[in-house]
């Protein structure tokens, strides 16, 4: 029924297990993922251009993946943050996000940006056994890393060892 | 210390929208992977960021502390509730009360799961012994203490407990449970997958025998067994539109150690006394997104329970409708309205002495809430909200409330309230007709129900203070003045004559007595370190009953019925990677009067100890041992001498394997 006291709720469990609202955490998930994948030279057009996360279809974050990026450099890239609903305006991204709630935006991205040099990141289910690179499972109310390798280097993205050895390797 | 970095965030998240999460944000930003791994995720909707400023009494109890806790039921994962009093009077049935009030039939509490009510409008409590869940599936247990009529309607005066089971998305895969133990064996299995249009579903089967109390002296035992299925399926058919539909059934025998209806010098049922009980629901549940700020939802439910017990057979049927809408008329503002209705259809049946005056009755209930929540200053929030409903058996109820929160930091907040609740008469205060005296006799005096018995009102003054302070301890405080009018009270009135030429004296239900309830509510966490936390609570509750009417009894039985103190302390360690050692203790001051009009003595105070030890072999298997009442090898907690059993002190040992 009504909804009203959720957060409430979590204050009052806050001091048990760390607790955070899921896509905030997802944020930060993808925060990290551009520090522990590794883009082909050619994806960037110069040696400090912009690593780009794209949100591709409905924006599940809010504003929190923006203030998660603002500011930070990663690899000598800035990180630039941008929305987009076609498919094909995130070709060049390189990280596409597409939320488990918009099953058209993912089986566009499985489909149209299947082999390109974008690493593809979504909550769908199965996400990385379709074919997706990275996949985020909730198991127990905490967010898994679901890998495929064969669609990782399809991409032509390097996976560092520390995300590959946390990560569930699927596909 | 990422640990309790993110319990800062939650608050700041919490203060306001002026703090726009730039806490949050940086410092999410700062946790490795790792400990992302192990932060637990809340999915939060814009509606509930937005109200969470809504003040009120509020405890979850998480899917993390079901399991750890060692619960097997319901009623057992809401011991350290603050507020709430849950005593076991046998092996299946409990007093579950919030706010004082304690007897097996706590009408004034609310009980939902996935927002279904599973009070039965025969006595307006509920019957615990069919609530039944796969408990692994259970992703939390909302309680809210006071009033919460304005929002969640009638019944909803001294409490809502709201039990959501998880999403199937969130239940994929195999999961397999099997429990044995000295008091009981259960075993359980869920399925969970997902088609390929993207419609996620579980499907879940569980079968549980548990043993009975302690009772030598009795001929009837308290045993009981239940086998339950059921289902659920969500689809988010779009970004927008989000669809849920789920369903169980379950059948049960329930043995009982006395009747559950006897009145003196009247003889009732005899031998092993055993109820057949079964019921199913089905509820479809669908939610639109307009915008950010903008959705609604429509949800109808139909559920059927069957009560064949020694003492009469009931049957009842409920068809619920319920639309909410939630918009914000101006960015300051959050409006929530809905509407709801819901028709019941009861027959009840006695088997000797109990008798209802119909059988059978249909009744319905509509209602309508609007609230409004309103950013006033930047930490100031006011919420002013209520329900108007007329039901068929007090006709209107208006149910105010008015509420105000105070955020005096990203760490502290303070709230007050006053709301307005009402009981509404059950259908034994209203349709209720046993002679209490030989049937045969002339005079004859007769338990009678009757229309003119009103609801029982409360005017509830509540206030709250949470505290998130170093780190390291939370406190969360409430303290609230309740008082009552028109509390019911058993009236011997003028004799009539009936059709049968016999004269009758009727004894009634009346609204004469009237009271007050003050009480006070603490939890305190403290988290000594990342892989230890204790947490602690007390209630405090003293009643107080004006008597104005003949029934010297029941006011006396409902002063004593609670344990004035309640201590309760739960420590949760993690040994090492993979190993949980969790202890809890509580003590429960002495129950001065049982709400039982024959002997009505009281019971002792009592402390009692769980344990469990649990192994997580692999990311699949888990196995734990826990050790419940293990002080005393049998202690009381409730219940009149006939019905009660004692609680054995018990042991079992739990394997679970899911993937």
């Amino acid at each position: 029924m009504l909804l009203c006291c959720l957060m409430n709720a979590v204050i009052v469990e806050a001091a048990g297990p760390p607790v955070a609202p899921e896509y905030q955490v997802k944020a930060a998930f993808l925060f990290q993922f551009s520090r522990f994948v590794q883009w082909p030279a050619e994806s960037f057009s110069s040696a400090d251009a912009p690593l780009v996360i794209c949100v591709l279809g409905a924006n599940p974050f809010g504003s929190a993946l923006q203030e998660i990026a603002a500011g930070e450099v990663v690899q000598a890239h800035p990180l630039s943050v941008e929305r987009h609903d076609r498919v094909e305006d995130v070709a060049d991204c390189h990280i596409v996000f597409v939320s488990g709630r918009d099953e058209n935006a993912t089986r566009q991205a499985l489909g149209y940006l299947s082999g390109r040099r974008v690493l593809t990141v979504s909550d769908s289910s199965d996400f990385a056994g379709r074919g997706g690179i990275i996949g985020l499972v909730t198991v127990d109310g905490k967010v898994r890393v679901q890998v495929n390798r064969s669609s990782a280097d399809a991409a032509q993205l390097r996976i560092s060892a520390k995300l590959l050895r946390l990560a569930d390797q699927v596909g | 210390m990422p640990v309790f970095i993110s319990v800062g965030l939650c608050v700041a998240f919490n203060a306001s929208a002026a703090d726009s999460g730039e806490i949050k944000a940086s410092r999410l930003r700062e946790l490795s992977l790792e400990e992302l791994m192990d932060i637990q995720v809340t999915s939060v909707s814009k509606t509930e960021e937005s109200l969470s400023s809504a003040a009120a009494a509020i405890s979850v109890v998480t899917n993390e502390d079901i399991r750890r806790s060692g619960a097997t039921t319901i009623p057992e994962a809401l011991r350290f509730v603050p507020g709430m009093h849950v005593a076991r009077r046998n092996s299946n049935t409990w007093a579950v009360s919030s706010r004082g009030f304690s007897s097996i039939s706590s009408e004034k509490l609310l009980v939902l799961t996935d927002t279904r009510s599973i009070y039965t409008p025969l006595y307006s409590g509920v019957f615990w012994d069919v609530q039944d869940y796969l408990l692994q599936d259970v992703d939390r247990i909302e309680v809210i203490g006071g009033p919460g009529a304005a929002l969640w309607g009638s019944n909803a005066v001294n409490g809502v407990i709201n039990i959501s089971t998880k999403k199937a998305q969130d239940t994929q895969g195999v999961y397999t449970e099997g429990v044995v133990g000295t008091e009981e064996q259960s075993a359980g299995v869920r399925y969970g997958g997902e088609t390929p249009g993207g419609i996620s579903y579980r499907v879940f089967a569980k079968h549980f025998d548990r043993d009975g109390s302690y009772a030598p002296d009795r001929v009837s035992e308290d045993d009981w067994r239940m086998t339950h299925i059921g289902f659920r399926s969500d689809w988010d058919a779009s970004a927008a539109d989000g669809w849920t539909v789920q369903g169980d059934a379950y059948r049960a025998t329930v043995g009982q150690l006395a009747p559950s209806i006897s009145i003196i010098g009247r003889v009732g049922a005899q031998g092993q006394l055993e109820s057949e009980l079964s019921g199913g629901n089905v509820l479809g549940r669908w939610r639109h997104t307009i915008s950010d700020s903008s959705d609604l939802q429509l949800r109808a439910y139909y559920d059927r329970t069957h009560r064949d017990d020694p003492s009469y057979r009931d049957d009842l049927q409920t068809v619920d409708v319920d639309f909410q809408h939630r918009l914000a008329p101006t960015p300051q503002q959050e409006l929530i309205w809905g509407l709801n209705y819901r028709r019941t259809d009861n027959d009840n049946v006695g088997k000797g002495i109990f008798n209802l005056n119909p059988h059978a009755s249909v009744d319905n209930v509509v209602s309508g809430f609007v609230q409004d929540q309103i950013a006033l200053t930047d930490p100031l929030r006011l919420t002013l909200g209520t329900k108007l409903e007329y039901n068929d058996f007090s006709g209107f109820e208006f149910q105010p409330s008015v509420r105000l929160g105070w955020q005096l930091s990203s760490r502290q907040l303070l709230w007050t309230a006053v709301s307005r609740a009402a009981r509404v008469p059950t259908r034994l205060e209203r349709d209720i007709a046993i002679d209490i005296t030989n049937p045969a006799g002339n005079p004859v005096g007769r338990l009678l129900g009757n229309d003119d018995f009103d609801s029982e009102e409360l005017l509830a003054y509540e206030a709250g203070y949470r505290w998130q302070g170093l780190d390291r301890l939370a406190l969360d405080l409430t303290a609230y003045h309740n008082v009552y009018t028109g509390l019911a009270s058993l009236e011997i009135e003028a004799p009539f004559i009936a059709a049968d030429g016999r004269t009758v004296i009727p004894v009634v239900n009346r609204n004469l007595n009237d009271g007050t309830a003050d009480g006070a509510a603490l939890l305190a966490t403290f988290v000594v370190q990342k892989s230890w936390r204790v947490i602690g609570s007390y209630s405090y509750v003293n009643i107080s009953i004006d008597r104005g009417g003949q029934d010297q009894n029941r006011g006396r039985f409902i002063e004593g019925s609670t344990p004035r103190h309640q201590f309760g302390l739960r420590s949760l360690f993690d040994i090492a990677p993979g190993w949980q050692l969790d202890l809890q203790l509580r003590h429960h001051t002495a129950i001065r009067k049982i709400p039982d009009i024959v002997t009505g003595e009281g019971i002792e105070a009592y402390t009692e100890m769980d344990l469990r030890g649990a192994w997580r072999m692999t990311r699949d298997v888990e196995f734990s041992i826990v050790g419940q009442n293990l002080l005393h090898d049998h202690h009381t907690e409730f219940g009149s001498v006939q019905a009660r059993g004692q609680i054995e002190r018990s042991v079992y040992g739990k394997i679970t394997w899911g993937f």
